[in-house]
């Protein structure tokens, strides 16, 4: 074997050669940018969505959880939602009563995510036990009144920071997490299916924080990290990542499929959305806040969701803000978190119904809020 | 957080994978060198101080023969993957292709949080407004437009 002086020099030269190549590459791509999303619609005359002061209105306020709210998942069938929080629990809600059906206290309080099984029978969480958790809402409580542990899939050798059920599959779970990788599980036995990253060279190189799976294709899935990419994968080739995309300056909070299925959303740390095509990788559009005139430090993008038609993007902001973005026009034009009502703290989690009729938001401020349109609406 | 051999105190770490040929190295460069290969080089560069919050805190002091060449093998690997990508960018079209496609996607799709959207409306998206009796109690909620929290 080579000497290690020669091993080195190898190295300096490959690595020298890689960001050589990611800078032709970067030209390449930034050639191929000839217009975004806002240039392209505003030359084709298009106006901004126009809210009325009253149009969207906080509806529900869920009060019951002692600590911040981490993370929310609507059913997809009925109106629950399941939250997880600081105080160790997760709460189903009949979101449209504002009943609480279940109150889960959890082995590890310590709780990062939670996600509704597609048939709303269960619920799984995960956090920094570096497990994900499945309860079985049938289940028969014990006498203290907990919920017991129907499955615990283990494995991953960092914290669990987000899971989602395969959509339509009760049986199958992604789970994305500190130890740099995406995990398909199987549910009843517990098993892991397939690793994504880790070891394979086309793995995120830090912590993964978010993950979401594409409903118009499950096979395939996105993986935000801290790394600032984004990574797309395909659950049957786990050996390398199909597509890696660049363009954030800082940890990717946040990732969401377009409704189309051919475009997905993040949000980051270095306080912008953006707009990624899935099968070219271009930066389609950058949804950027006005800098502070105060100066103060950028708020962060803690989580996104899109409307129904794809037309609002929903973003949560560590300073409370919840910008409603004109996707098409890269406009704010609606700020939830200065209207009446709104929540006392960040947003750190928001979901949509699965009919699109309602945004749910949950916050550190111990809250969730159910935000509907009730103003008039103009059909064509 | 990922704990690996980071010089003065851990200098005789032995990893299972180096078979008694590490060397005493510090080697911050290589460190740097590969969380640069990992940061996209795209945009304008941010010092950081200090390690992003969240990221792995490699500290990657001692690195023996087999590391290196596993690390040399896994740039090979992106080296390729990059040549792909930069093949393809050869015959892709233009981000204005994919513009059109996000503007036409998001017509015609009802969407009951938009003030002027396409039909057709679907009655159970009041139902965030109508009287609904909990089976609890006997709270309900007034009509669409006034405050419920």
């Amino acid at each position: 074997m080579a000497s290690v002086a020669e091993l080195k020099e190898n190295h300096a030269v490959a690595t020298a050669k890689v960001n050589t190549l990611r800078e032709r590459l970067r030209q390449r791509r930034q050639m191929l940018l000839d217009t975004d999303v806002e240039r392209y619609s505003k030359a084709q005359g298009r106006a901004p969505v126009s809210f009325n002061p009253t149009d969207l209105v906080c509806c529900r306020t869920l009060q019951g959880h002692s600590g911040k709210v981490y993370s929310l998942d609507w059913t997809p069938e009925k109106n629950w939602i399941v939250s997880a929080s600081q105080d160790g629990r997760l709460i189903v809600w009949n979101a449209l009563t504002s009943q609480k059906t279940h109150a889960i206290k959890l082995h590890c309080p310590w709780v990062m995510t939670c996600a509704f099984a597609p048939n709303g029978q269960s619920v799984a969480c995960g956090g920094l036990d570096s497990a994900c958790s499945i309860f079985n809402l049938n289940s028969q409580a014990d006498r203290d009144g907990n919920l017991p542990v129907s499955r615990m899939l283990t494995g991953h050798k960092g914290y669990v920071s987000s899971c989602q059920y395969v959509p339509d599959q009760e049986t199958r779970l992604i789970t994305s997490s500190g130890d740099q990788t995406c995990v398909l599980w199987d549910v009843t036995t517990g098993q892991r299916i397939s690793i994504f990253g880790g070891e394979f060279p086309s793995g995120h190189t830090a912590d993964v924080f978010s993950l979401s799976i594409n409903s118009s294709n499950t096979n395939m899935f996105v993986s935000g990290s801290c790394d600032a990419t984004v990574r797309l994968w395909d659950i049957r080739i786990a050996s390398r990542a199909v597509r890696t995309y660049h363009g954030h300056e800082g940890d990717i909070n946040s990732v969401k499929f377009f409704p189309d299925g051919q475009r997905f959303g993040t949000g980051s740390d270095d306080g912008t959305c953006r707009l990624f095509d899935m099968r070219t990788g271009h930066q389609l559009q950058v949804y950027s806040r006005e800098p502070d005139r105060n100066d103060n430090e950028l708020p962060t993008v803690t989580s996104i969701a899109f409307s129904i038609s794809g037309r609002l993007l929903f973003a949560g902001y560590s300073n409370g803000d919840c910008y409603v973005w004109d996707t098409l026009l890269a406009e704010v034009v609606l700020n939830l978190g200065t209207l009446q009502n709104s929540h006392e703290g960040r947003i750190s989690c928001l979901g949509l119904s699965s009919d699109g009729s309602a945004l749910c938001t949950g916050s550190w401020d111990k809250n969730l809020k159910i935000w509907a349109f009730s103003g008039h609406r103009k059909i064509v | 957080m990922r704990g690996e051999a980071n010089g003065g105190e851990h200098r005789h770490l032995h990893d299972a994978e180096e078979e008694g040929e590490e060397e005493e190295e510090r080697v911050d460069e290589q460190r740097q060198s590969a969380q640069r290969a990992a940061r996209p080089s795209s945009g304008p560069q941010q010092q950081r101080s200090a390690p992003a919050p969240g990221a792995a805190m490699r500290s990657v002091g001692y690195v023996g023969k087999h590391r290196l060449s596993a690390a040399i093998a896994r740039l090979d690997q992106e080296l390729q993957s990059l040549q792909e990508e930069l093949d393809e960018l050869e015959t892709m079209k233009p981000a204005s292709a994919a513009c059109q496609e996000v503007i036409s996607s998001t017509e015609g799709k009802p969407d009951p949080l938009l003030p002027i959207t396409s039909g057709p409306e679907n009655a159970s998206w009041e139902r965030w407004f109508q009287r609904v009796r909990s089976s609890r109690s006997n709270k309900w909620w007034a009509s669409k437009g006034s405050d419920f929290s």
